[in-house]
Order: structure tokens, then sequence, then C-alpha cells
């Protein structure tokens, strides 16, 4: 199961497993945002490189138009993944 | 846990619900809980991404012994395509030159002790194997 929401602060928050096969799902949401954006990973259980490859995708965009997107509360297995792929050099992380 | 599966990105939810009924049976932990599935999300997608030809069905054989775990995914009728070929990813690389994509074997790389290719009659064979020993990775 994955799943996006948005709560009425603004945040967006990721929930379930973001594995190859839901990837396209992140895909098509994070092209809809053109501004900075905080992304809550409190309830998101596991993440692939293919998720990797979309969360790098939008910050690569976003950051062209001086833009960026900050990642909060990743459990400790995610927060290891994001720095074995150097994420913790392209990302704001909290 | 040894069993076929379907040549698709489809088949990893059939795949981590045969991986939860694999890790609850050995009662490992959260961390190698996740990292098996990580390895084997990452091998299985590889393998569907780069090999040329093959049948409709993967084979996976998940062991545990001697407190090694070893994932072996066996490829069956594909032509020789060896991991090691991938270029290494630049993880220290401005975000601007960062290339999307690539990031799953060097991934796999950091999380496992041991990974061998092996090409044999049409068949290629990618063994991963993770040392426990050294961890308490049980509940």
């Amino acid at each position: 199961m994955f799943d996006i929401k948005r709560t009425t602060e603004g945040n967006i928050i990721f929930t379930g497993r973001l594995d190859a096969s839901k990837s396209d799902q992140a895909r098509t949401f994070l092209s809809s945002i053109s501004n900075s954006c905080t992304l809550d990973f409190s309830e998101l259980d596991y993440i692939s490189s293919a998720g990797l490859s979309v969360l790098l995708a939008a910050q690569k965009r976003l950051n062209e138009s001086g833009h960026s997107i900050k990642i909060i509360n990743l459990n400790t297995h995610i927060e290891n993944i994001f720095r074995v792929a150097g994420f913790d050099f392209v990302f704001d992380l909290e | 846990m040894k069993k076929e599966f379907s040549r698709h990105i489809s088949a990893l939810e059939e795949i981590f619900t045969d991986l939860d009924g694999f890790l609850s049976q050995e009662k490992l932990d959260d961390r190698i809980t996740f990292v098996l599935k990580l390895v084997v999300e990452e091998l299985f997608t590889n393998l569907i991404r780069h090999n040329v030809g093959g049948r409709d069905q993967v084979m996976l054989d998940i062991s545990l012994e001697s407190g090694k775990l070893k994932v072996v995914l066996e490829d069956f009728e594909v032509e020789p395509f060896d991991i090691a070929s991938i270029q290494p990813v630049d993880i220290s690389s401005p975000l601007e030159a960062r290339k999307v994509g690539g990031l799953g074997i060097h991934i796999v790389r950091n999380y496992v002790d041991d990974l061998v290719y092996e090409y044999l009659d049409g068949t290629l064979r990618i063994t991963a194997v993770m040392d426990l020993e050294e961890h308490d990775v049980r509940h």
C-alpha cells in the first residue's frame, strides 16, 4: 500500500511502501508541485531506488526555479538509505 | 523460501507478501527486514530492466543458514548481462550534476557482504549474501 495526502497545514504525507510498482504514482503527484514543499515521511515505512529517483528528479526540476523539497520525519532505515544514496547532500532533511 | 514470480514489476506485491511470511517465520529484526526487501526489489527490478529475453517467470530463492542470509535470483533463457558493468554512481555530485537513476546496484552493494554474478547456458544467477553474525537481528 502506498498513499499520498495533504494536511490542512499544507504538508504532504507519504504513507506505506514506495517501491518500484508505486513510483509512477509518486512521480505523477510530484510533477504537479511547482513551489517549495515539505514531505512528511512519518508514515512511510519503506523506499527503494525507484522512489529515490522520483524524489531526485522532482528536486532537480524545482531547484531550477529556485524551489526545493524538504523532507521531515524519516525513520531510521529510510534515513540510512538516504545517506547511502548521498541524498543528505541534496535534500534538506529534518 | 523458493518460488517463481512473474517477470513483471507488478509481481513486487506478491514478493513482498511472501517475504513478510519468511521474515515472520525467521523472526528477523526491523533492519534486516528493511534490507532484505530492498535487496530483493533492487535485484529483481534490475533483472527485469536489463536482461534481454527470458521466460515469463524468474526464480527467487531465499535461505538463512549459519548466520548468512542468502538471496538467489535466477533468470532463464536470457543473454548475459553482468551487473558489474553498471557504472558506479557519484553520490557526492552537487544536485545539478546528479543523474536520476542507477542507484539500485549502488544501494545493494552497500548493504550486502557478497554479490556474485554467474551465467551458464542461458541462465543468469545473481547471489547476494548478508552476514548476520555481527548483528543482533532476531526479536
